[in-house]
């Protein structure tokens, strides 16, 4: 974006009549240009008043000091030290009383200058931030009446705006005159008549080697009068819009800058060796600058160089070898089109983005290298600062215009609306197309016109696009779909926060030790960032874990509450020069205890491998637990298994390493981690018509050798394949003096009739004899 | 009756018993297997039948009187013991009730699927695409090139396989839907997903969530554009939000324009929020750029589309009436908890909280 100072005193230049601020405003957010601040440019300048010298005697106890006493408008007499060497008995300064604030930001009050007050100041033009010939103070030659404010001489407070261009309009609009021209056409005003040509003689000597880079170059020589400032309303316009006034011939270059959006250069001809060559550079040539650097130029670079040496980074900087000094009068007064590619690239290459790059870097007008030197040759002739013109010399022609099928109809479908062919032609020709039959003759400065959709724009934008009206789509009916990985994750997502998860959601980067610690099974290498924001965010995770980890550190740094999150989230790694992308599902339980009244179960592992088989089975997803043969060490060896489905391992639940988990300031923490997959068959529950004779129900009190799982427990009994088993719960559990005793509830249920207790006996003592064959024993 | 009084004084004694065991004494005393008038009716038998039968009537009818009285008054003792034993257990009720575990979605899980409800209704099918993309999808294919000054306007992350870099946009997947509907007419498409862009500020982060939109038919135009996000606003927002539309800039669209929504601080009063234009930015869009068409395989000349991309985290603090981005992914559970109620769950919810 670039932000640009537009100043509506300026804007008078070239608009008649001048509207409020406010339409311009409104109009200007019409034309795409966005205003992001509405300032005010010279109020400090209402306190500063013209007054008259009377009486002058040296200070009495300074060499140096003054005392001045001046007449005011209202008659009164003050008397202000002074220690400027200017300033006698009629001549008439600028005074800033008590209460004004400079140029550069001091604010005057009444000061003790060797032990005399001194309410205020007598300015220099400095002070105001101007230039005037002369000595010190700024002696005012105008017949002003005394009293008259500094505001009235500048032509009273100027309302600047700040404009944010967007890279389109930049290309053509970084210039008052065409933003004015934009805006008269939408607020039907009349605008400034287009600069006339500059009659270009043949007799300067010019030779560009390279038209393709620079199609157009004028060159003019003039001669100034010597001791000469811009002129005062110029020198307000560059003030006005944060321009430092320097020397008549750059100040006039900053403002055809401004006003037609053609950067100019100047060079000192007393400096310059025999005549200009536009030429590309010759390897490691050299170019100084103003600021002590020097450049070291290639042959993709364009300069201006004359015979002995390089003058100039062509359209990007001078150089300081025939820079303009304060003493120049003879210049030669550089005006041309480059190519917007090549001064992008050189730019770039050394980092130098000046507005003349800017400018050049996205095209500018052909044709201001016709009209600029007349506006510089009338402005300085009219201000007394131009001698005389000295020879001048043009190479190159003007390219021809481009034009685009005009196709009036399309123009009406693209913006939806029904406006007639008069309508748009008019539209188009207030913003300086010529229609010819079928085309639209495009402005030289149009760089961003190409085609039938930017007319479209064009014409949205003159009428405003609250114009178009705002309907929905005509269309044929389609069902709309989700996309079915998508879903799953939603769906997981929906399952944990039901489960008493929370949602976070996490940077997907990581770094190198951390990605490593945790991980899992084979996977290819990490993606690095080439251009991380922090170490720590130098690659791309593999594993959802640490982020989830990182939440929980953060966390209980600042509160000691349980955790409970889960994320679904991306992970990443890399095949050969193919990044993979996958989805997991990270869930994080704290399993410190936390009192709380009413009382509440502890948290357990048994939460999260529940939640694992809970999702399974929800999902319809056939995923088990298992056994994990060498747990990686971050888990807890004796409380972590694996997962795995048909595509393989997909994942682990277990508690972590408590010596790592107090690393995330946790005693305990309980994880779960899946891999979700895009697209599965789900099995489906078969809902069974429940029996309609009664439960019966045995507890068994067993004691269970070390080694026998209660997995196994199960397994044995599945086994026997008892069709009245309905289900088996542990109730309870300890460790005695006898070893494990696991007490079970066994819930049988018939079918076809209601069970007797002996029939109930006679399966219970199957049951025990087979797990009797596991070393399992009924306790006594 | 002899030896104990009349019915009436029986009574009286059934009803100023005390206990249950009081009680269970006096049901032994007269109708207890020895009780007096179980007794006299034993004695019946030997009655003449006359006198037999009118005195068995009267018996009965004692009895039965008898047996009502202590139903009635065992049911106020057994009520009035359990209300003096329930008086011993009395709770605090105004402890803190245990609340249900149930977690929250994220606040930008619960916006993104608000958005996607209002253009699914709205025919808009669901597209995803890689978030490690393709430097020719995520710019070139965009009408992006190189050295396009628009390259700056989006810093990218680039990673160490060439020409890849974290999709800087959701806007890739634009070229990725039209290449798979392989010319078949309408695309219409939203596509979330997350974003990168080097940036990390109160109104930045480097990880954030777009949702992206395209649709591509035969005759569409700005004004189905501006008619189909003035539709989405009102759904999100709440029929009372104005929308207003101005003139922008992206690569890919032509013409661009952004969207703006009233200020929800002021309601289009002006504040220091919306720097007192009323009116706060929501989303860049646009007509589809023919060199995009082209890209993703149709004809410019006879079909146009419309796209447009939004920030789920703008959004989001609009509605939430956030000021601060960076918290949304600093995931404190206390934040994160304090968005129980009000959007993002239930049809309506949105409207309500802004009317
Ligand atoms: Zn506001």
């Amino acid at each position: 974006m670039d932000l640009v100072i537009l100043s509506h005193r300026w804007l008078s230049r070239h608009l008649n009549p001048l509207p409020e601020p406010s339409q311009v405003v409104r109009a200007l957010e019409q034309l795409g240009i966005e205003v992001v601040a509405r300032r005010t440019y010279g109020e400090n300048f209402a306190q500063v008043e013209l007054v008259e010298v009377v009486t002058r005697t040296p200070h009495p106890d300074s060499d140096h000091l003054s005392l001045v006493t001046v007449r005011r408008g209202s008659g009164e007499l003050t008397q202000i030290v002074t220690g400027a060497d200017n300033g006698f008995p009629q001549d008439r300064l600028w005074y800033a009383p008590p209460g004004t604030t400079l140029a550069d930001g001091r604010t005057m009050e009444i000061k003790m200058l060797r032990g005399i007050a001194s309410p205020g100041m007598l300015l220099s033009a400095e002070e105001l931030g101007y230039q005037a010939p002369g000595g010190d103070l700024w002696v005012w030659t105008a017949d002003d009446p005394l009293g008259t404010r500094f505001l009235d001489v500048v032509g009273g407070v100027d309302t600047l705006y700040d404009l944010e261009l967007t890279p389109n309009i930049a290309q053509y609009l970084q210039s008052v005159r065409r933003i004015a021209a934009e805006l008269a056409a939408v607020l039907n005003l009349d605008v400034s008549p287009a600069t006339p040509e500059f009659t270009y003689g043949a007799d300067l000597r010019v030779e560009v080697q390279s038209l393709e880079r620079c199609s157009l170059y004028g060159l003019v020589r003039m001669s100034l009068v010597e001791g000469q400032v811009s002129p005062l309303w110029l020198q307000t316009l560059l003030r006005a819009v944060g321009q430092r006034v320097i020397h008549p011939a750059v100040d006039i270059t900053n403002f055809v800058l401004w006003d037609l959006g053609e950067p100019l250069h100047a060079f000192d001809a007393r400096r310059v060796d025999g005549h200009i060559i536009v030429r590309l550079a010759r390897p490691h040539e050299q170019l100084r600058l103003l600021d002590g650097t020097t450049l070291t130029l290639t042959p993709d670079d364009l300069v201006i160089a004359d015979e002995r040496k390089v003058l100039a980074l062509a359209g990007i900087m001078g150089g300081v070898d025939a820079g303009i000094a304060a003493d120049t009068t003879e210049i030669l007064l550089e005006c041309a089109h480059f190519a917007p590619q090549g001064i992008f690239k050189s730019s770039r290459a050394h980092r130098l983005s000046t507005d003349a790059a800017l400018h050049f870097g996205r095209g500018t007008d052909p044709e201001a290298v016709l009209q600029a030197p007349r506006l510089v040759q009338d402005i300085l002739h009219a201000a007394g600062v131009l001698q005389q013109i000295r020879g001048s010399s043009r190479v190159g022609q003007l390219e021809a215009q481009r034009s685009v099928p005009l196709d009036f109809a399309r123009i009406r479908s693209l913006l939806g609306v029904d406006w007639p062919d008069d309508d748009i032609s008019m539209a188009l020709q207030g913003f300086g197309y010529q229609l010819e039959e079928g085309a639209a003759v495009v402005p030289r400065y149009r760089h961003d016109v190409s085609a039938v959709n930017d007319l479209a724009e064009d014409v949205a934008r003159y009428y405003g696009l609250a114009r178009i009206p705002r309907t929905l789509p005509v269309q044929r009916s389609e069902l709309a779909h989700r996309d079915a990985a998508a879903m799953w994750d939603e769906e997981v997502r929906d399952l944990a926060t039901a489960c008493g998860y929370h949602e976070v959601i996490t940077r997907t980067f990581s770094h190198a030790q951390l990605d490593s610690q945790f991980a899992v099974g084979p996977r290819g290498s990490a993606v690095v960032v080439t251009n991380p924001l922090r170490a720590e965010e130098s690659l791309l995770r593999r594993f959802l874990l640490p982020s989830l980890l990182e939440v929980v550190r953060y966390n209980r740094s600042y509160h000691d509450l349980p955790i409970r999150i889960f994320e679904v989230g991306s992970v990443f790694h890399r095949v050969d020069e193919r990044v993979i992308e996958q989805r997991e599902l990270g869930v994080v339980l704290s399993l410190d205890p936390t009192p709380e009244f009413p009382p509440r179960p502890a948290a357990s592992i048994y939460d999260l491998t529940g939640l694992a088989d809970y999702l399974f089975e929800r999902l319809g997803w056939s995923a088990q637990r298992d056994a994990f043969v060498d747990p990686p060490a971050f888990l807890h060896p004796g409380r972590a298994q694996r997962i795995t489905s048909s595509c393989g391992d997909i994942g682990y639940v277990g508690e972590l390493r408590p010596r790592l988990a107090s690393l995330y300031r946790v005693r305990r923490l309980g994880v779960l981690v899946l891999r979700l997959p895009d697209a599965i068959e789900r099995t489906r529950s078969k809902p069974a018509r429940p029996s309609r004779f009664p439960e019966v129900q045995r507890d068994l009190s067993l004691v269970v050798p070390e080694k026998v799982t209660y997995a196994e427990l199960a397994e044995c009994l599945d086994a026997l394949k008892i069709d009245i088993l309905r289900g088996m719960r542990p109730i309870d559990r300890f460790e005695g003096a006898f070893g494990t005793s696991l007490t079970v509830r066994i819930t049988f249920q018939s079918d076809v009739t209601t069970l007797t207790d002996a029939a109930v006996d006679e399966i219970i003592s199957q049951m025990l004899l087979a797990l009797s064959d596991r070393g399992v024993e009924l306790r006594q | 009756m002899e030896q104990g009084g009349t019915l009436e004084a029986i009574q009286q004694t059934i009803r100023q018993a005390a206990t249950l065991d009081e009680l269970k004494e006096i049901r032994n005393q007269w109708v207890g297997r020895k009780g007096r008038i179980t007794e006299q009716m034993k004695e019946l038998s030997r009655l003449a039948p006359d006198l037999r039968r009118e005195r068995g009537a009267e018996l009965n009818a004692w009895r039965e009187s008898v047996l009502a009285a202590l139903t009635r008054r065992e049911e106020e003792l057994v009520d009035l013991e359990e209300r003096r034993a329930l008086v011993h257990e009395r709770l605090d009720l105004t402890i803190p009730g245990r609340r249900p575990e149930v977690g929250l979605l994220h606040p930008l899980t619960r916006v993104r699927r608000r958005i996607e409800d209002v253009f699914l209704r709205l025919g808009f099918s669901l597209a995803y695409g890689p978030q490690v993309e393709s430097e020719w999808y995520n710019f070139e294919a965009l009408n992006i090139p190189p050295d396009h000054p628009a390259r700056d306007m989006q810093d990218s992350f680039f990673v160490d396989v060439p020409g890849l870099v974290l999709r800087t946009h959701t806007s890739p997947v634009q070229i990725r839907s039209m290449q798979r509907h392989q010319g078949k007419l309408p695309v219409k498409i939203i596509a979330p997903g997350l974003t990168y862009r080097r940036d990390d500020d109160a109104t930045h982060v480097p990880m954030f969530q777009q949702v992206e939109g395209l649709v591509v038919d035969e005759g569409i135009s700005l004004a189905d554009l501006t008619g189909t996000l003035t539709v989405m606003a009102q759904e999100l927002f709440g029929d009372g939000v104005d929308t207003r539309f101005r003139s922008s800039y992206f690569p890919f669209t032509e013409p661009s324009v952004e969207m703006d929504v009233t200020c929800a601080v002021c309601r289009g009063a002006g504040c220091r929020v919306c720097k007192e234009t009323g009116w706060v930015e929501i989303l860049g869009s646009g007509v589809v750029h023919p060199v995009v068409l082209e890209n993703g395989g149709y004809d410019p000349s006879i079909v146009t589309g419309f796209a447009f991309g939004m920030g789920i985290e703008r959004i989001a603090m609009r509605i939430f009436g956030l000021d601060d981005l960076r918290l949304l992914y600093q995931n404190d559970v206390r934040y994160l908890d304090t968005f129980q109620s009000g959007e993002g769950d239930g049809p309506g919810d949105f409207k309500s909280s802004l009317a």
